[in-house]
């Protein structure tokens, strides 16, 4: 049975028409009484609403055209409960240009608002007296307010940093958009993601958390603009995306605080009185995954396995250059490690190298050009077998620090993670000496080694 | 047999008689329509609800309580007098006070009733609301969302169709919905609200502005100082709705502190208030997926948005002025007692078609290795979907040879199960498998009074269970049963008493507000009005009762200047 059919009315766009339907069939499909019929009936006005005839059809308004051979473009929409007729597609951010873009047009049957009301009456225009007239939104008219707004967080936007964080002329801002009307707001949140996006260079964050004049400003912010709506906004300026996001951080921020004080409600809230919570803690590990999840947490799991493979296949390259290949692959303690066995290996060798006399080396200087082998090979070895676990264990360290600074799904997490070493300016410092000390390591004591037991000969 | 709605609130409740002309309120016996949501124990034993006990909240604490509302769906409660009262049962001597007015004006029972409930409430606080329904002898099957009720009051009223944005601010919660009527339907599109943000936030901020100036911190003052402090503030909050400036006078702690609040620094005092009730407009405004300019009618109902910076601020938002309901205290218990007549199928209401929705997320908690403690929130069904509503997903199992699937059922919008609400849990076996082999089927089915069943099937055993979640908190039928027989001996005073019993109260409240001279002539009067009663036959007491009341009035209404 096809969504038509349920509506008992042919493809159309027109609203009104699957409206007019909806209610007719309603009438016979109550909710309290057929609760299965009523669920598949408000399921096909979701899909009759969302659904649009192929590409070729007018774009008109009242378009009642009965796009019969039109394939219903596919059921996706048949599980969003209810799209909103006129505006199903939201509008794209119109904070670029507030005033080109008309809203949409709705196309909904809304009778031209001639109100008339039977039993209530409107506020009366003395409501326009009960700010006092000095207040700048009594004296202000409706676009001027929106304009008032922009142009004092140009003024933020425009400042240094020490002003930036000025708490007076952001509450002097915010004060300015507490008198916006609700589409006026949605422009509002849009320039307000445009600032933040990107506002805070990286290494500053962590210390501003623990700055009070910030975090009170955060709460306003959140308070008065929803900071995770916000970080919406901003993900969607593309020229942004790939930078650090300060909206992105504020947001994190905000719902961290959010949640202590939800969570300090909701303790009050579930109670005995005896003090004791009436939801008793949850102390075990819930045993069940989503199929989705499932996808993810074996590719986890037997990503290890995968690492160490990789590992041994390119096992060569760690004993060429054990150094270098332990840095690139996130390693650097192992990296640093191997290094400074490298280096001593380089030292013990040219103590050797320094006892040869014309007859040869000594024993003395045979037992050290061994042991700086010996060390060259434990150095390689280590690098060769070892980087895998230190690897593993910086990725779930960069996790918990992903957790904490609030980056809970895993789409916020992956810039975090794949944040590799490599993109650090101390890794260039750090490959150069690698290759240095493997090369002048390496060959030092190999020559050496093969000088003091006269084996190159 | 009468169909009946009633409006169990935070602060006041109500009760409205379904009639062939539509909802009409009933009066209590004090002749008002808004009974105080307050129980007091007298020292004979009586319980005095309503009016009475309200008054006495400030002379007796200790045997006087309020906003128990709160309670509900936990083992909390109230000790009063020497007996522990849960909020069910507190409510339900709401209920009965009710109850008997409504059944004093059709002088015959009521049969079918319908009791609001805030949206937010979950299902372990819906069942407490039915228990207390039952507690109080009354047979309530269905209950009925706060703002959805106001919804539908409104829609009946307006011959026109569209959009209607909702405003409820009550006393402690704000409520908002979207209601779309289209050809007779009624479809609430979303509901959205802030449980604790009311108009006693809004008096707080008054007390908190007149105890500031005094330089007295309210936490520390005495309970019945606070409890005038409080009655003050409202009268000046009331006050601040018709004037720009009120004048208070108050004893605290044997001083008499005087002086004028203006409406403009009440206004600063409360921006942090108003700040927050833009949240959940916005978020009911874009759950709906409606542009702002599509909304045809803002409407304001609950006592509070009888305030002016209230009013200012929903034209601000919308760029209109707003319709302020006539009867903006009433409209949630009309709207009840309309749903009741749906449900009993009047004749008046063949043609309308209400649709109501979740206004929560419903899901099971899942494994998640990426977050911090392993588990994230799958919701089944989202906020704002038409109820009724059944919907389902597959879970399987995470490690090799598990032996159960425990599915944990949340309510709340967090990713993280821990920050949203548990209402229970399933345990289903499987058999022993790999990992992600075995799995169930999980069916969540939410039902028009706000009850959830979860069904859980094994995919491979097709074993099935199902279940209604009863919190641990809420009182088994057994209890439910002892209860009801302990509270049916629990005598309310005769009806005809109720207004005495008020005004004795009120004096006793007045007196405990004023001093000396005040004092004296309080205590005067009381005493005459005592005395005329135990010496008068009840018949003739209202002669009697008229003259005391005029009296009080004159009091009040010259005080503090008397």
């Amino acid at each position: 049975m096809s969504p038509w059919d349920v509506l008992g009315v042919g493809p159309t766009t027109d609203v009104r028409a699957i409206l007019r339907a909806y209610a007719e069939r309603l009438r016979t499909t109550r909710p309290e009484d057929d609760p299965v019929g009523f669920q598949r009936l408000v399921e096909a006005r979701a899909f009759a609403l969302a659904w649009r005839p192929a590409p070729a059809a007018e774009d008109g308004e009242q378009a009642d055209a009965n796009h019969g051979d039109a394939p219903p473009e596919a059921g996706r929409d048949a599980a969003a409960q209810d799209a909103t007729p006129g505006s199903g597609a939201r509008p794209p951010p119109r904070w670029r240009a507030p005033a080109s873009t008309p809203s949409p047009p709705d196309r909904h049957d809304r009778a031209p608002p001639r109100w008339r009301a039977p039993v209530a009456t409107p506020v009366g225009p003395e409501l326009n007296e009960a700010p006092p007239r000095d207040d700048p939104r009594a004296a202000t008219s409706d676009g001027g307010r929106l304009a008032a707004f922009s142009a004092r967080l140009a003024d933020i936007a425009a400042a240094t940093d020490a002003r930036f964080r000025d708490l007076a002329a952001w509450r002097a801002v915010l004060d300015l958009a507490d008198a916006l009307s609700l589409a006026e707001r949605e422009t509002a949140r849009g320039e307000l993601a445009a600032l933040l996006a990107g506002r805070l260079p990286e290494p500053e964050r962590e210390a501003a958390r623990h700055d009070p004049d910030l975090l009170a400003l955060v709460d306003r912010l959140d308070q008065d603009f929803d900071l995770a709506r916000v970080a919406n906004d901003a993900k969607r300026l593309p020229e942004l995306s790939r930078r650090a996001r300060l909206a992105d951080w504020l947001a994190a921020c905000a719902s961290e605080r959010a949640m202590a004080k939800r969570r300090a409600g909701g303790r009050d809230a579930y109670r005995l009185p005896n003090g004791l919570p009436l939801i008793p803690p949850e102390d075990r590990q819930p045993a069940l995954a989503r199929a989705d999840l499932i996808a993810i947490y074996e590719a986890r799991a037997s990503g290890r396995k995968l690492d160490l493979l990789r590992a041994w296949r390119s096992a060569w390259a760690a004993a060429l250059l054990p150094g270098l290949i332990s840095a690139a692959r996130d390693a650097p303690l192992l990296a640093l490690a191997v290094l400074s066995l490298e280096a001593t290996a380089f030292i013990v060798a040219i103590a050797a190298g320094s006892q040869f006399s014309d007859s040869g080396a000594n024993a003395l200087a045979r037992f050290e050009a061994a042991a700086a082998l010996a060390i060259l090979i434990v150095a390689r070895l280590a690098a060769m077998s070892l980087w895998p676990f230190f690897a593993v264990r910086r990725a779930s360290a960069r996790v918990r620090r992903a957790d904490r600074a609030g980056y809970s799904t895993p789409a916020g997490r992956r810039p975090i993670l794949s944040r590799q070493l490599n993109a650090h300016p101390f890794f260039g410092v750090l490959a150069v000496l690698a290759i240095f000390v493997d090369l002048m390591g390496g060959v030092s004591a190999l020559t050496i080694f093969l000088a003091a037991f006269d084996l190159a000969k | 047999m009468a169909i009946a709605g009633i409006d169990l609130g935070t602060t006041n409740s109500l009760i409205a008689l379904w009639t062939d002309s539509g909802p009409e309120l009933v009066a209590n016996a004090l002749g008002d329509t808004l009974t105080p949501s307050a129980v007091s124990i007298a020292e004979d034993g009586a319980v005095l609800v309503g009016r009475a006990a309200a008054d006495r909240l400030v002379t007796h604490p200790d045997r006087s309580v309020a906003s128990f509302k709160r309670w509900m769906g936990s083992a909390a409660g109230a000790r009063l007098a020497g007996r522990f009262y849960r909020a069910e049962e507190l409510s339900a001597l709401v209920l009965r006070s009710l109850k008997d007015d409504a059944e004093a004006r059709t002088g015959g029972a009521i049969g079918e009733a319908v009791i609001s409930v805030p949206a937010y409430f979950s299902d372990p606080q819906r069942k407490a609301t039915l228990d207390a329904a039952r507690l109080a002898g009354i047979a309530v099957e269905r209950l009925v969302n706060e703002p959805t009720a106001a919804a539908l009051a409104h829609g009946l009223d307006s011959v026109e169709e569209g959009r209607f944005l909702i405003l409820d601010l009550g006393g402690g919660t704000f409520d908002v919905s979207l209601l779309h009527k289209f050809e007779g339907v009624m479809e609430v599109r979303a509901s959205a609200g802030d449980s604790h943000l009311g108009g006693d936030d809004f008096r707080d901020a008054v007390v908190a502005l007149i105890a500031r100036r005094h330089g007295v911190d309210p936490d520390k003052l005495a309970p019945t100082d606070l409890a005038r402090l409080m009655r003050e503030a409202e009268r000046v909050k009331h006050t601040l709705s018709a004037q720009n400036g009120a004048a208070y006078e108050i004893a605290l702690a044997g001083e008499t502190r005087s002086g004028e609040v203006g409406r403009t620094e009440f206004e600063e005092a409360a921006q942090p208030l108003l700040r927050r009730l833009r949240t959940p407009i916005e978020r009911a405004v874009a759950d709906a997926r409606v542009d702002p300019q599509a909304i045809d009618q803002v409407v304001l109902v609950g006592g509070a948005t009888r305030m002016p910076m209230v009013r200012a601020l929903a034209a601000r938002l919308f760029g209109r002025f707003p319709l302020a309901h006539p009867r903006p205290d009433h409209v949630v218990a009309l709207g009840a007692a309309a749903q009741a007549g749906l449900k009993a199928r009047h004749a008046a209401l063949a043609d309308v078609v209400m649709t109501d929705v979740c206004p929560f997320t419903l899901g099971v908690s899942v494994r998640d290795p990426s977050a911090p403690d392993q588990r994230t929130m799958s919701p089944l069904i989202e906020r704002n979907a038409i109820v009724p509503i059944s919907r389902s997903g597959r879970y399987y199992t995470t490690a090799d040879n598990q032996a159960a699937i425990v599915i944990e059922v949340f309510q709340g919008e967090n990713l993280r199960p821990a920050q949203n609400i548990k209402i229970g849990e399933l345990r289903m076996p499987v058999p022993l498998a790999p990992a992600g082999r075995e799995g169930v089927e999980v069916r969540f089915t939410y039902d028009v009074n706000g009850a959830l069943e979860v069904e859980v099937v094994g995919e491979t055993s097709g074993q099935r269970e199902r279940r209604v979640f009863r919190n641990e908190a809420n009182l088994s039928t057994e209890e439910l049963d002892k209860r009801f027989l302990a509270l049916a001996e629990i005598k309310a005073p005769p009806r005809d008493q109720a207004e005495n019993r008020a005004l004795i109260a009120r004096a006793e409240r007045l007196y405990a507000e004023s001093l000396g001279a005040q004092r004296e002539h309080i205590k005067r009067l009381l005493s005459e009005f005592e005395i005329a009663l135990a010496d008068q036959q009840l018949r003739d007491a209202s002669t009697l009762r008229d003259r005391f009341a005029a009296d009080l009035d004159g009091f009040e209404r010259n005080w503090p200047t008397l």
